[in-house]
């Protein structure tokens, strides 16, 4: 029975045209391959998350024993919780120059216990790396690898004071290489490719990063009971309330504490530098409760110069100081210069004190005048005094305190002018220092905040060092040398600071963002108040992400984008089946019976071909059409434009589609005449010639070849332009890149140096250019939106490419040599059609926007090359925060009277580099 | 004007070789007319394949107007063919998706027929009383009609060689009678020699001689 039917289906097979085949062929590669894909992008993004739920990390480090702490806090809601370092780095392979950005998973056994896999944790100087890592470096187990890591720091990454602290590389030998298989390597971020995982040591390398006892990430599982109905994890609410109550102080990046010496409580940034939201609301905290609050700013690397005399190494403090006094001296009036001015506090509130009314000095908000001789510390040298007196001509960048000892180191006193330069953050990435003659209001006895050592923060590098020589480079500054007498301050006071300013010149001098704090200062018995307003402000310093969830939406967006960009494949194939409907709807023994007629009535081979090709023209044509039309449809879909390369490229497709289709019908033409069976047309179903057997064997053997040949062109035509549908697909998953309208809106960010130099902002600190280009667009009714210097800075917009393509156009445009579009002239910022109807800033921007957002004018060109309509923001966000960052920005662009429309996202084929 | 010199044919076929001509032999000369009379599957298709060139002989040549057909390639065949035989069977193997008037200038020009083509057709098809379905599809027409447009083609060109395999088949005697005159007069418009394939000899009373297809050979018809 079986050889009946195999004989039948053979014949039919037989009579298949090879455009059917190839269609059929091609429709089952558009649904497996996509299949295929899918299911190995399940695989890499759902089984490196592990048994992780939950992830907590911060910016700064977290206590280790936070994780124990917040099992007990939650209440049996987290059923495990296990800490570890992860920090960002680059992997270089011993001896050569190949090198791969990786993420270093510091774990100990409690990690492996947590994902329930074997014990490998590796041992001190060693490490185990995934097979992606390993390949990317080309490095196998007993290899050398040098990392170079972002350490983990509460100091703000763009801040003078985190310029110094650049870890040393740190040297491993690979133990092991994890294979790529389900669960051998887990990672806690759900990640677009192969994780390239580097595990070492938690205590060795807490002990290289000089973090001892310090965490920054911390993963979480849930009870059963706990969990949300959907199996998720329970709210963030029920997470952060359980981390809130097991988190001490330090695990929100501050301390309080006494001040030695004085009546006071200090709440410190443990980063130098406080988060803004957690600054107000303790300002604001304090201020409700009418409780006195003395806000302060300090910085490293300050050099004093007086006539050739150098104070090289000094740490300066900004303060309020009318705060300051009223918090920490007794009330009432004093009298400077008096002879009563004898005790500690009448030497500082005498130093301090406001005096107005009397001819003075300007020293910010205040007059200085009755000016103090300062009273010589012990060892420190007496400084020259000179009386009262006033400069005939007022230093240009204000006045400053010298506690005593600075004073006399450099021999001036009260009235003189000193040349100060002091290092800042620049836009550009890095320190510069800046320069400022300012007069001396004043010589600061040695107490309480003349000599407080405790004004910046506690960093090893900082402050444990035996002298400022063991300073890192960045905060020295090359022109002043350290001499010995600055090295006795050092050994004496440490870092109190030689220099003091009022605190809003101070801000705006020594920092990139305006309301910066690292210290305040508040009353014995507000401990409380303070602490309470700091446990309400730092969910923003936390957080919370779920990596199942993510991979679970992840995959969700990515099937849905998988439809999406193959779609195009599809209707592909099913356009060639129609197509086999349309011009090749008679079957095989139909095309060998017309060619035997044909044969009969004496036509050639090549006429019988050519009548078959006369009459495909047309289907053939019109089948190159409709594909045209289809995929120009698609495009516009997926990418909302198209401009002239698409034209050429769908040109060209429309060709090699058209070629290719015809190529078959000549193909199957030539076949059909051939292989026209004269006996079979003339009823003789017996007769069978063996030399035409043969011929046939010859004809299906040339038309396997030309079937086969057509399959392998078609593939290669097709793989790089599917593979780049998916590629993208799977490359769009990292961020979202929203577009949120903004009409007649032009961006301004420090990149933007030509904007930037347009509206004159360049002579400016970045800290006012927001305000000064607000004003100046104001009044010559040209408004710009810009964005603040310290939201562009901490996004570190500098660091990045900033350029956005479209891959599709990239990928033709390399293949064809075709130069990428300019950028029209609407977008230059000074061309007038271009600018806007609204002015504003965004100064708290930087609270809203999370880190990893990017908003730059470059890339909105990039991104639309071609656009003159409406300008918009681009965002790039994650994909899990889209909504709530678009919202965010749009509340506050509407705060600024800019009227958005709804944001969109922009389709799968946009990426950003 | 066709000569067969001791051709033979086999062809392999599952239950082992069929030898339906064995070294045949046959004259006929211009204007002369031919009747080999067989049962079904006695080989009668195969000669008349072997004479309009569409099979090859294993041995023996085929001469048409002097031509060996045995010893030319398939487009040469074919080229001959178009040339000088007209061929006709039972079944009309009209072109289904052209026109009756297409079909009759099939041999002429191709299936895009010129002016010239269709001027030559036009005037056959009204010769034939035909000229009113010209422009119809050949299944809008009756079956004798589709025959007479079968013969019409077979000799638009004026062959040297009319080839009729069993063409009589399927139609009424009346029917078969008045085909049968049209094929004469055709063949004596075009002095052509005429091969006719029946399945009885009353079929080929026309004819000038009725020969006998047994066992792979030619015999005088016995009555």
């Amino acid at each position: 029975m079986t050889v009946p039917v195999v004989a039948a289906l053979r014949d039919r097979c037989a009579s298949v045209p090879p455009s059917l085949l190839l269609s059929a062929l091609l429709l089952v590669a558009a649904v497996v391959w996509p299949w295929h894909a899918w299911q190995a992008r399940v695989q890499r993004v759902r089984m490196p998350v592990g048994r992780t739920e939950s992830v907590i990390t911060t910016q700064g480090t977290f206590s280790a024993r936070l994780p124990a702490g917040l099992k007990v806090a939650a209440g049996g809601t987290v059923t495990e919780a296990v800490g570890l370092l992860v920090v960002e780095g680059v992997a270089t392979r011993d001896g050569t120059s190949t090198h791969t950005p990786v993420r270093v998973h510091a774990v100990d056994d409690l990690f492996w216990t947590f994902h329930a896999r074997d014990r490998e944790a590796p041992g001190a100087g060693t490490a185990v790396i995934t097979e992606a890592a390993a390949r990317a470096l080309g490095a196998q187990a007993g290899e050398r690898l040098r990392l170079s890591l972002s350490v983990p720091s509460d100091v703000p990454q763009q801040s003078a004071l985190a310029a110094g602290l650049r870890a040393q590389p740190i040297d491993v030998r690979i133990a092991a290489v994890r294979a790529p298989g389900p669960g051998d390597s887990v990672t806690v971020e759900v990640e677009p490719d192969e994780p390239r995982i580097v595990y070492v040591s938690l205590a060795w390398m807490q002990r290289q990063l000089e973090l001892a006892g310090r965490i920054n990430t911390v993963l979480l599982r849930f009870s059963a009971d706990a969990r949300h109905d959907d199996g998720g994890p329970p709210a963030d609410e029920v997470i952060l309330r359980a981390w809130l109550a097991a988190a001490a102080l330090p695990d929100h990046g501050v301390r309080i504490r006494r001040v030695p010496g004085d009546n006071v409580m200090a709440l410190d940034a443990l980063g130098g530098v406080f988060d803004p939201a957690l600054a107000t609301r303790v300002m604001t905290a304090l201020s409700r409760a009418g409780r006195p609050a003395v806000p302060a700013l300090s910085s490293v690397g300050v050099t004093l110069r007086a006539g050739d005399r150098v104070v090289a190494a000094s740490t300066i403090t900004a303060i309020d100081p009318d705060a300051y006094l009223a918090l920490s001296l007794p009330s009432g009036p004093a009298r400077p210069g008096d002879g009563s001015a004898g005790t500690d506090d009448a030497l500082l509130r005498s130093a301090l004190q406001v005096n107005v009314g009397r001819r003075g000095v300007r020293v910010g908000r205040v007059q200085v005048t009755d000016l103090t001789p300062a009273r010589p510390s012990q060892r420190a040298p007496r400084p020259r005094t000179s009386g009262a007196r006033v400069p005939a001509t007022p230093a240009p960048d204000g006045a400053v305190w010298l506690n005593e000892w600075a004073a006399a180191d450099l021999q001036v006193s009260t009235g003189d002018q000193v040349q100060m330069s002091w290092p800042v953050w620049q836009d550009e990435g890095g320190l510069t220092r800046r320069h400022g003659t300012f007069d001396v209001a004043g010589t600061v006895p040695m107490m309480r905040i003349g000599g407080d050592r405790s004004l910046l923060p506690d960093l090893p590098v900082l402050s444990a060092v035996d002298s400022p020589r063991a300073w890192p480079a960045a905060w020295r500054d090359p022109d002043a040398p350290i001499r010995p007498d600055d090295e006795a301050y050092w050994r004496q006071w440490n870092t109190a600071p030689r220099v003091l300013l009022p605190l809003e010149r101070g801000q705006q001098l020594l920092s990139a963002s305006p309301g910066a704090l690292s210290s305040i200062r508040f009353a014995l018995g507000d401990a409380d108040l303070v602490a309470a307003a700091v446990r309400d402000a730092v969910t923003a310093r936390v957080r919370l992400r779920h990596p199942a969830l993510d991979a679970s939406a992840r995959l969700r967006a990515d099937l849905i984008g998988l439809l999406r960009t193959s779609a195009p494949v599809w209707m592909l194939a099913l356009l060639l089946v129609a197509w086999l409907g349309l011009a090749l709807r008679r079957p095989g023994a139909t095309q060998a019976r017309r060619a035997a007629i044909f044969s009969m009535n004496g036509l050639t081979r090549r006429e019988i071909a050519d009548d078959r090709l006369r009459r495909a023209r047309i289907p053939v044509a019109l089948a190159s059409v409709a594909a045209t039309a289809i995929g120009a449809a698609a495009r516009l879909w997926a990418a909302r434009t198209l401009d002239g390369l698409d034209a050429l490229v769908l040109a060209a497709a429309a060709v090699l589609s058209g070629s290719v289709l015809w190529l078959v019908v000549r193909a199957e033409a030539r076949l059909a005449a051939t292989s026209g069976e004269p006996p079979l047309a003339f009823g003789v179903a017996h007769a069978r010639d063996n030399r035409r057997d043969r011929h046939t064997r010859t004809t299906r053997g040339l038309r396997a070849g030309v079937v086969g040949a057509l399959v392998v062109t078609c593939a290669w035509a097709v793989w790089p332009l599917t593979r780049g549908v998916l590629s993208e697909s799977i490359a769009a998953d990292r961020p979202v890149l929203l577009r949120v309208d903004v009409p007649r809106a032009v961006v301004l960010t420090p990149s933007s140096r030509d904007a930037r130099a347009a509206l004159g902002l360049d002579e400016h600190p970045p800290w006012e250019r927001a305000m000064v280009a607000s004003v100046r667009i104001r009044e010559a009714s040209v408004p710009v939106f810009s964005v603040p210097a310290s939201l562009a800075t901490a996004l570190d917009l500098n660091e990045l490419p900033a350029e956005a393509v479209r891959a599709w156009p990239t990928r033709w445009r390399r293949l064809l040599g075709v130069p990428a579009p300019a950028q029209p002239r609407s977008l230059d910022p000074r061309d007038a059609e271009a600018l806007v109807a609204t002015a504003g800033s965004v100064p708290a921007a930087a609270a809203v926007l999370p880190p990893g957002l990017l908003v730059t004018e470059t890339i909105f060109a990039r991104a639309f090359p071609l656009h003159e309509g409406p300008r918009y923001w681009c965002i790039v966000a994650p994909r899990a925060d889209a909504d709530t960052i678009a919202a965010a920005l749009r509340d506050r662009l509407g705060a600024h009277g800019v009227v958005t429309r709804p944001p969109q996202a922009l389709p799968e084929g946009w990426r950003v580099r | 004007m066709l000569t067969l010199r001791a051709v033979s044919k086999t062809f392999a076929t599952p239950t082992g070789d069929v030898a339906p001509l064995r070294s045949i032999s046959l004259e006929i000369a211009a204007g002369a007319r031919l009747a080999v009379v067989g049962a079904p599957a006695s080989g009668k298709t195969t000669l008349g394949l072997l004479a309009a060139g569409l099979l090859v002989p294993d041995a023996g040549p085929v001469l048409v107007d002097g031509c060996d057909l045995s010893a030319l390639d398939t487009d040469e065949r074919a080229r001959v063919r178009r040339r000088n035989i007209g061929v006709v069977t039972d079944a009309p193997l009209l072109c289904p998706t052209l026109t009756v008037l297409d079909n009759v200038c099939l041999p002429l020009s191709g299936p895009v027929p010129d002016l010239e083509a269709r001027d030559q057709g036009r005037a056959l098809l009204a010769a034939l009383s035909l000229d009113h379905v010209q422009d119809a599809r050949p299944s809008q027409l009756a079956l004798l009609d589709q025959r007479l447009v079968a013969l019409a083609r077979a000799a638009v060109r004026l062959p040297r060689l009319i080839v009729a395999d069993t063409a009589l088949r399927g139609l009424a005697p009346d029917e078969q009678r008045s085909w049968t005159d049209v094929l004469l007069r055709l063949q004596h418009r075009s002095g052509a020699a005429l091969l006719m394939l029946c399945d009885t000899p009353a079929e080929g009373a026309a004819c000038d001689a009725v020969l006998a297809l047994r066992d792979g050979e030619l015999t005088e018809w016995v009555r």
